[in-house]
């Protein structure tokens, strides 16, 4: 842990007095409680709340100052804030004063929280979360899943066609029950998306390397290419060179508005793995003036 | 009286608990039989005793925890709204 004084700004000469007015001007700013939406609070919180709580003991700063106990040696327990309770799905704390006015003859609000919307009557149950691990083709072209919950209940999850990496599907009323009659939470289940072995994903498209031979990319020609559904056969212009990218219109993932993305065919020219005698005597008699590395003026 | 745990690591004596819960700052709910206080209970009494000692006095800790609990309503109701704005946009999408 850091030095206490540095973190509460006080010099080591400081009086308790000076101490005290440090630690609650710093409180005032960081108490996790008075920052309900600023995640960093907590931390700093901590690490100001031990300060103070070495600093402000007399007894305890005179051992610590003749080194006796060091800082480490009195982080306080860990504690949970009234944030973390008050507000997820609400309590029986929780005042509806804040919106009161405008509640009352408001539908969308009290559709949320019930025909009389009295919020500390009833309340909605909180959301639960989950991850979920899907292979690549399975989240581009969808399907069923199934979670099996802590308690045993198994819950089915529709995964749609195009799901993403990071995306969180929302299944409605699946979370934890409702209080005093208020509707329950909703499950929350975040997707993780497997790497696949050939395809990348950018945005709806698809992207793939595709190697073709030397004939083929001087003689064109139909070649087989793997999409996410299933293999398709693509005509190769004559000429196709390494890094040309041919397009496969509509062999991308499904977009939320029911059209397709594409799919990108990069092409990589391949020699043959093993050595070709014939080959070798063929490309010795042929001459071209072609000098790939004019550019790079070499 | 059961105590609970937490008390303890609270640094905090039952006896002030009670006058807490007198006071009206407090208002537990009996979650299991033989506990009195449940967590938020607790929390809540850890927040009390630490704007004690950021200098609140009795007649200021009732206004901060009323201001403190409209604020988490506010958050709740927010966060509510966004979620159903959030669902019927995708509905949408998918239609």
């Amino acid at each position: 842990m850091a030095d206490p004084y540095t973190v509460l700004g006080v010099k080591r000469d400081a009086s308790q007095d000076d101490i005290q007015k440090a630690y609650r001007r710093l409180a005032k700013k960081l108490h996790p409680d008075l920052n309900p939406g600023n995640e960093r609070a907590e931390e700093q919180f901590k690490d100001v709340s031990a300060a103070y709580d070495l600093l402000g003991d007399p007894d305890k700063r005179a051992r610590f100052d003749r080194g006796e106990i060091d800082a480490s040696g009195v982080e306080q327990p860990q504690h949970r804030f009234y944030r973390d309770f008050a507000e997820r799905g609400g309590s029986y704390y929780t005042d509806s004063a804040g919106f009161a006015d405008f509640a009352a003859n408001d539908d969308i609000l009290s559709q949320i929280f019930g025909s009389d919307s009295r919020f500390n009557m009833r309340m909605r149950g909180s959301d639960v979360h989950y991850r979920l691990a899907l292979d690549f083709l399975d989240a581009i072209n969808g399907g069923k899943r199934q979670i099996t919950l802590p308690d045993g209940t198994v819950l089915d999850v529709n995964i749609p066609p195009g799901t993403r990496d990071g995306q969180i599907l929302r299944l409605r009323g699946k979370g934890r029950s409702g209080i005093r009659g208020g509707q329950p939470g909703d499950a929350l289940v975040e997707i993780e998306v497997r790497p696949h072995r050939i395809f990348t994903r950018r945005g709806d498209n698809i992207h793939v390397d595709l190697p073709i031979s030397l004939s083929e990319a001087v003689l064109g020609g139909k070649v087989k290419v793997p999409t996410p559904s299933g293999t398709v056969t693509m005509s190769l212009p004559k000429w196709s060179n390494t890094g040309t990218v041919l397009r496969l219109k509509g062999k991308g993932v499904l977009r939320v508005d029911g059209s397709m993305g594409d799919e990108f065919v990069t092409l990589k020219v391949m020699l043959p793995e093993k050595p070709d005698p014939d080959l070798e005597k063929f490309v010795a008699h042929w001459r071209g003036t072609y000098s790939p590395r004019q550019a790079m003026e070499v | 009286m059961a105590s609970h745990p937490y008390v303890h690591h609270a640094r905090l004596d039952n006896e002030v608990i009670d006058q807490w819960v007198e006071a009206g700052w407090l208002t537990p709910h009996q979650e299991t039989a033989g506990q009195r206080y449940s967590s938020i209970d607790l929390a809540r009494a850890y927040l009390i005793r630490d704007l004690k000692d950021l200098g609140v006095n009795d007649d200021g800790i009732p206004v901060v925890l009323d201001l403190i609990d409209q604020v988490h309503g506010l958050r709740c109701v927010l966060r509510e709204l966004l979620s159903t704005i959030r669902s019927e946009r995708q509905q949408q999408g998918r239609a």
